[in-house]
């Protein structure tokens, strides 16, 4: 197999090229340089090993792999790591721990109460150190850390439920993010990776107990509702080990194919894969 | 004189390699240069601890582990050989305040240790998508009692020299120099060039291994993100 090394720069079909790191792009002007590039006396040279794509003047390279870096207007899910002051450090799976500042969140009694002095001290009655916060990407901090929100009513601290963690690739942006499946089970799907299944609760519930939006304490969650949360996250879990994309359509295809098997088999090899493949055709079919 | 191998003087041993085995690393790459098989992890960039964080730029730490045995000063020696090298060629200035973790574990050594830990480090930082400024490859010399000079010298082959040489260049680049020199024993200058020459020649065949590897592997998964 012949195989090129590119050395030479070149000025035309510059898009669906593999380049790696250190190989040259371009040393036409016209260019603007991306992600994934640097430049070096005028040439363009790749950063990273993947595609390089061209959108007018744009040139960058799309690795395969990397770890999640927000945008702002992301959906997120992320534990708090640590309280500091007038702030909290959360985990987003990312490159560095996000930020959620103090005067971001809702305080409870109402959206319009301003912020005291006594909120300042008691941060953890509000996110203590392993809490799981639904947020927003609201800005960036000048190091390129996420600057967090839930400066709305369906955003905030997550219950009644358990974490799947999955690739961030295989979790696409959408226009909503909190999905509510039909076997009664609601879903967070963080752009981040950071999935969250629990039990259904209704909105109306939730906006009925402003006060208690911080609260630590669970629903009661029954033998048969912890049963359905448990099978839809070994779906998710599965879908996430055979690299199908996690929407809410996959997840109900899946939960759907799964009542053949019990909860626990899901897991095994043999069950996953034949699942996934269902459930990849039948999206292929609905596409 | 031929080598217990039969290998020219100048051929490398058969390399192999496998990109993204270790699926909780960002990225990892399994090396091999005949019996001498590395496993590289890198995790990163990640958030750096307070003390160790630099505010305009990523750290970089490395972690070497041999196939059998505590960790000893040799072991210490590979660590800041690859950080040393790496440290230059990433571009850390993109991510202020993280941290670059490399894990090399050695699984099987049979001489050309440290270029297999540097080649198997350049793949594991492609496959996390740590942004580079070239491909590092690396290669070893070793110059025998009777003068003749071979690349990529097993252990048997290290135990009879008189002195060995590691180099590691950039990819496409030549004119920067070596990015990493270990020189060991007693030489002449000449034979020290006639080292350079011959790892010149095998890293770049390194380079190509190591870009058909790459390729092979974005070419695939280029395939599952579409779908």
């Amino acid at each position: 197999m012949t195989m090129e090394i590119d050395e030479a720069p070149q000025k035309v079909g510059i898009a669906a090229r593999i380049v790696t790191p250190g190989t040259a792009i371009t040393n036409d002007p016209a260019f603007m340089r991306g992600h994934g590039t640097f430049s070096e006396h005028d040439t363009i040279y790749s950063s990273v090993a993947g595609v390089v794509e061209r959108i007018n003047k744009l040139v960058s390279v799309r690795p395969l792999k990397q770890r999640y870096s927000g945008e702002i207007g992301d959906i997120i899910v992320g534990r708090i790591t640590e309280v500091a002051s007038k702030r909290w450090r959360v985990d987003v799976n990312s490159r560095q721990d996000g930020v959620l500042l103090l005067s971001s969140i809702n305080l409870p009694g109402g959206i319009q109460r301003r912020k005291s002095e006594s909120d300042e001290l008691q941060m953890r009655t509000f996110f203590a150190e392993g809490d799981l916060v639904f947020a927003e990407v609201q800005s960036y901090f000048a190091d390129g850390a996420l600057s967090l929100h839930t400066r709305s009513i369906q955003y905030g601290k997550l219950r009644n439920g358990t974490l799947v963690t999955a690739f961030p690739q295989l979790v696409p942006r959408s226009r909503s993010h909190f999905h509510t499946l039909p076997c009664g089970v609601d879903v967070v799907l963080g752009v981040n990776g950071y999935i969250w299944v629990s039990k259904h609760v209704s909105a109306s519930k939730v906006e009925a107990n402003a006060e208690l939006i911080y609260s630590d304490k669970n629903e009661p969650i029954s033998d048969d509702e912890r049963e359905v949360i448990a099978r839809v996250a070994n779906c998710i879990q599965l879908l996430n080990r055979l690299y199908v994309k996690i929407t809410d359509t996959s997840i109900i295809f899946a939960y759907e194919a799964s009542l053949a098997h019990s909860v626990k088999d899901l897991l095994t090899n043999d069950v996953a894969v034949e699942l996934a493949h269902n459930v990849m055709a039948r999206l292929e079919q609905q596409a | 004189m031929s080598r217990p191998d039969r290998r020219e003087a100048s051929q490398l041993r058969a390399l192999n390699c496998s990109l993204g085995q270790l699926n909780r690393a960002d990225g990892s790459t399994q090396f091999s240069a005949g019996n001498t098989s590395v496993v590289s992890g890198v995790y990163g960039p990640v958030e750096a601890k307070v003390y160790e964080e630099k505010l305009d730029r990523a750290v970089v730490e490395v972690k070497f582990r041999a196939d059998i045995g505590a960790p000893t000063t040799k072991d210490k020696w590979v660590e800041s050989a690859v950080r040393s090298t790496f440290e230059r060629e990433i571009l850390a200035h993109l991510h202020p305040r993280t941290l670059v973790q490399i894990v090399i574990q050695l699984r099987e050594g049979d001489g050309s240790v440290d270029s297999a830990a540097i080649n198997a480090t350049t793949l594991a930082l492609v496959d996390a998508g740590i942004p580079l400024k070239c491909m590092i490859t690396a290669a070893t010399c070793a110059v025998l009692f009777d003068d003749t000079t071979v690349v990529d010298p097993t252990q048997e082959e290290i135990d009879a020299a008189r002195s060995t040489h590691t180099f590691a260049f950039a990819s496409g680049s030549n004119d920067r120099g070596p990015l990493y020199v270990d020189s060991r024993g007693e030489f002449t200058m000449d034979e020290y060039s006639h080292c350079y020459d011959m790892c010149t020649l095998a890293t770049e065949r390194v380079l190509a291994f190591m870009r058909t590897a790459i390729e092979g592997k974005v070419t695939k998964e280029a395939k599952i993100g579409a779908a």
